[in-house]
């Protein structure tokens, strides 16, 4: 028989960590609330039958957003086998709400007290045995990223699950509601399972609409508990949520002051307060921010990560691999073409790509870094103050945030955002930040037009937060997005030093997915980006400029000659880079036939002969701005939940590549590099007009009209 | 000729593979629901971190 065992707690207690030391998983781990949005199912260690299952988190089982939807449902409807519900040891009283609620479950349950470690460290002290009897379940002290404790309390939820063991009850509320809540459960008894009764009950006796719909109870039914509610109500002077609230707090707050002691902080800052004077300080927040990633991408893209690309590329690459394959096949006799295929094609395709790995790393690594130690949910913080002047929430950074490593859980990222205006609006703008395989274009462009420019990179990161921004404020003055922002309350966790095992696994997990990318998608696609520009439509071998590519992209170039590059083969970049965006450089690679060109010791230099700097920099902008890839755009147009709106997003984004890439090329041409004032130069600039029309007009009548609604509610 | 048709033969092989993996452990994840592996395979070549399955 197969167990299941859920892993249930509040955003950010250690859910994922736990799940990953159990199962020996390494999935996505972020030191901030909402980074699981979705049920992840694995194999307890040592136990083939038990199904660890780690849910996104909760703080009450009354959900709010898409996420936490998905957790109560679980819980409620499909009953896993037990329980282990995760409480952070440093927050007791806020994680045990949660565990009140879990009690009504009827599921066996253990109590897993994470980072007790910390604890310690703090001070604090917990009657674990006082506290396991009084709550009527097993407390099991542990400390997931440190891997301790976690075996015992999986040990002892498997024993329960087999066993079906629940303990007794707590008495969380006061004689009267229990009063109600008897004659709630005996009124509903043939409308709900025996197990869900009590749970039922409560959630009724709070008039919680969901629950009202799911039960379908007859009007008679409905006025009986609705008088039981009411006396109670009138006896107390509260409604009827804010009763259960209160008793639960008080519930927790008396077995907190019995078996908890906390060591007295009176007057001192911890170091992670004394870090968050400064780091989210009014003046010094954004200067800091901008400083830590400017040094990121100096690192990892100006300084050392280029030279290891350059290294790889140039050396790796370009060099020894290039000549052993060309030996070796010349040596085996293999035809000419094939030959031009495997060197030309993947080794300069999928080779070209594989030689940004080193400054993919070096970013992964960086990003690991501030997110372990709990920097970047000060970043959604900050945000939110800057996002929330604009009528935009923080909690849009955060699908933002995920975005630098891809954008497909960005977008679903978005689930975190209850407001549907908000959520779509995110959705729309999240895969404007540089993701890695973005990461690629940024890399090639700067090393191949613009060495030594340190400012370029970071320049493109604070770029499409400056978008995302302006996008925002434009499209909340619109009818489809007006209304006020969605409330963004955060737990800022406490700052701790990244594991190392941590920081690796992040990186591996992060350079694997983008070198199985080159090997898939990236290998297909230079086969066939190699194949039709060497063959005729008559499949004949023959000239790339007489090929069905040449065909193909010349249809498309004067589509992209107002951008700078309207040769046919940017034009088969641009539109390849839409199956996975470092494509566009595979592509250029093999157009340029830059593998067999090995004397020429620069993997980019044919693509130099391409692009101006300025036509560089907007095929850049173009590619970052433009729809992400396909994958990420079946996503986009999933998690819209419409054909209508996915379009519309991909359409919205499609638009703003373009005109980003045409206003820098346009006036950067004119400005910089002494082109004469044109029909180009005007169009630009009469489409910086008209975008700072859309942002700063007056909102439209039916946002003002959402807006005040929102403002009265 | 024989080098030409065995390299030939391995590419070919290779890229099969490389298609079969995009489309049963790539777009199947994206696109979630039925026929997605729900991100259980741990071979999505786009982004195995996240579960793509749909649950609702």
């Amino acid at each position: 028989m197969e167990y299941k065992i859920a892993l249930a707690g509040n955003p950010n207690c250690g859910k994922t960590t736990l799940f990953n030391d159990l199962t020996g998983s390494t999935q996505y781990v972020g030191n901030w609330p909402g980074v699981t949005v979705e049920k992840k199912d694995g194999k307890l260690r040592g136990h083939k039958n038990v199904i660890i299952q780690d849910l996104p988190g909760i703080y009450s089982l009354s959900p709010y957003s898409l996420e936490e939807v998905v957790s109560r449902n679980y819980l409620v409807k499909e009953k896993p086998d037990a329980v282990i519900n995760i409480v952070d040891g440093t927050n007791i009283e806020r994680n045990l709400y949660l565990t009140t609620q879990l009690l009504e479950l009827n599921i066996p349950m253990v109590i897993a007290m994470n980072m007790t470690d910390l604890m310690t460290k703090k001070g604090d002290k917990v009657d674990m045995e006082k506290l396991s009897a009084v709550l009527g379940c097993n407390v099991i002290p542990i400390s997931a990223l440190k891997g301790q404790g976690s075996a015992e309390a999986a040990e002892k939820a498997v024993e329960y699950a087999k066993n079906h063991r629940i303990g007794e009850r707590p008495h969380v509320f006061t004689g009267s509601v229990e009063h109600a809540l008897a004659h709630i459960e005996e009124s509903i008894q043939n409308a709900a399972e025996p197990e869900n009764l009590r749970w039922y009950a409560v959630k009724l006796f709070e008039r919680d609409s969901k629950v009202e719909d799911i039960l379908k109870l007859p009007e008679e039914v409905k006025s009986h508990i609705d008088k039981h509610i009411k006396d109670c109500e009138e006896e107390m002077d509260d409604d009827s949520e804010s009763i259960i609230t209160n008793q639960r707090y008080a519930y927790i707050g008396r077995i907190v002051s019995n078996t908890v002691k906390k060591k007295s902080v009176h007057g001192s800052l911890s170091a992670s307060d004394r870090i968050d004077r400064i780091v989210t300080d009014k003046f010094l927040a954004l200067p800091v921010f901008a400083a830590a990633m400017w040094l990121m991408y100096y690192i990892s893209v100006s300084t050392l990560g280029g030279v290891l690309t350059d290294w790889v590329n140039d050396t790796l690459f370009g060099g020894w691999i290039t000549n052993a394959v060309t030996n070796a096949l010349t040596a085996a006799g293999a035809a000419g073409w094939l030959q031009g295929l495997i060197v030309d094609g993947i080794v300069g395709g999928v080779g070209t790509v594989l030689g940004f790995v080193p400054q993919m790393l070096l970013i992964f690594f960086f990003l690991a870094l501030l997110e372990d130690s709990g920097y970047m949910a000060r970043v959604a913080f900050i945000m939110d103050r800057i996002f929330r002047r604009f009528g935009l929430s923080g909690k849009s950074f955060i699908p933002m945030l995920i975005g630098t490593g891809c954008g497909v859980p960005a977008v679903m990222a978005a689930r975190t955002i209850e407001d549907e205006r908000d959520r779509r609006m995110t959705i729309m703008l999240c895969t404007f930040m540089p993701c890695s395989a973005k990461m690629v274009i940024i890399a090639m462009t700067v090393s191949t037009f613009f060495p030594g420019n340190v400012w370029i990179a970071p320049s493109m990161y604070f770029l499409g937060i400056a978008i995302i921004v302006l996008s925002g404020v434009a499209l909340k003055k619109t009818k489809y997005f007006g209304g006020e922002a969605s409330p963004f309350v955060m737990e800022l966790p406490a700052y701790h030093i990244p594991s190392f095992k941590g920081v690796l696994i992040h990186m591996w997990e992060r350079a694997r997915a983008f070198i199985i990318k080159a090997g898939t998608i990236i290998f297909t696609a230079c086969v066939l980006i190699w194949f039709l520009s060497n063959f005729s439509w008559s499949m004949q071998p023959v000239d790339i400029e007489s090929s069905m590519l040449a065909g193909i992209g010349g249809a498309a170039a004067w589509f992209f000659a107002p951008l700078g590059f309207g040769s046919w083969k940017g034009a088969v970049a641009v539109i390849s880079a839409e199956m996975a965006k470092e494509q566009a450089i595979g592509t250029l690679a093999v157009l340029n036939g830059v593998a067999a060109d090995a004397a020429d010791a620069a993997v980019s230099a044919g693509i130099a002969g391409m692009f101006t700097a300025v036509s560089a920099f907007s095929f850049m902008v173009l590619n970052l701005f433009d729809p992400p890839c396909i994958v990420a755009m079946a996503t986009i147009r999933r998690e819209m939940g419409s054909r209508k709106w996915g379009w519309i997003a991909i359409g919205y984004q499609a638009a703003m590549g373009y005109v980003l890439a045409l206003i820098s090329y346009q006036l950067g041409s004119w400005m910089f590099f002494g082109a004469s004032f044109g029909a180009g130069q005007a169009a630009a600039i009469a489409l910086i007009l008209m975008i700072l029309t859309a942002v700063l007009r007056r909102p439209s009548k039916a946002a003002g009209e959402v807006q005040m609604a929102a403002d009265r509610i | 000729m024989i080098a030409t048709i065995i390299i030939t033969v391995i590419i070919a092989g290779l890229l099969c593979i490389a298609v079969r993996s995009i489309f049963r452990h790539g777009y199947a994840c994206a696109k979630g629901g039925n026929g997605s592996c729900g991100g259980k395979c741990g071979r999505c070549p786009l982004n195995r971190n996240y579960n793509c399955k749909s649950d609702d």
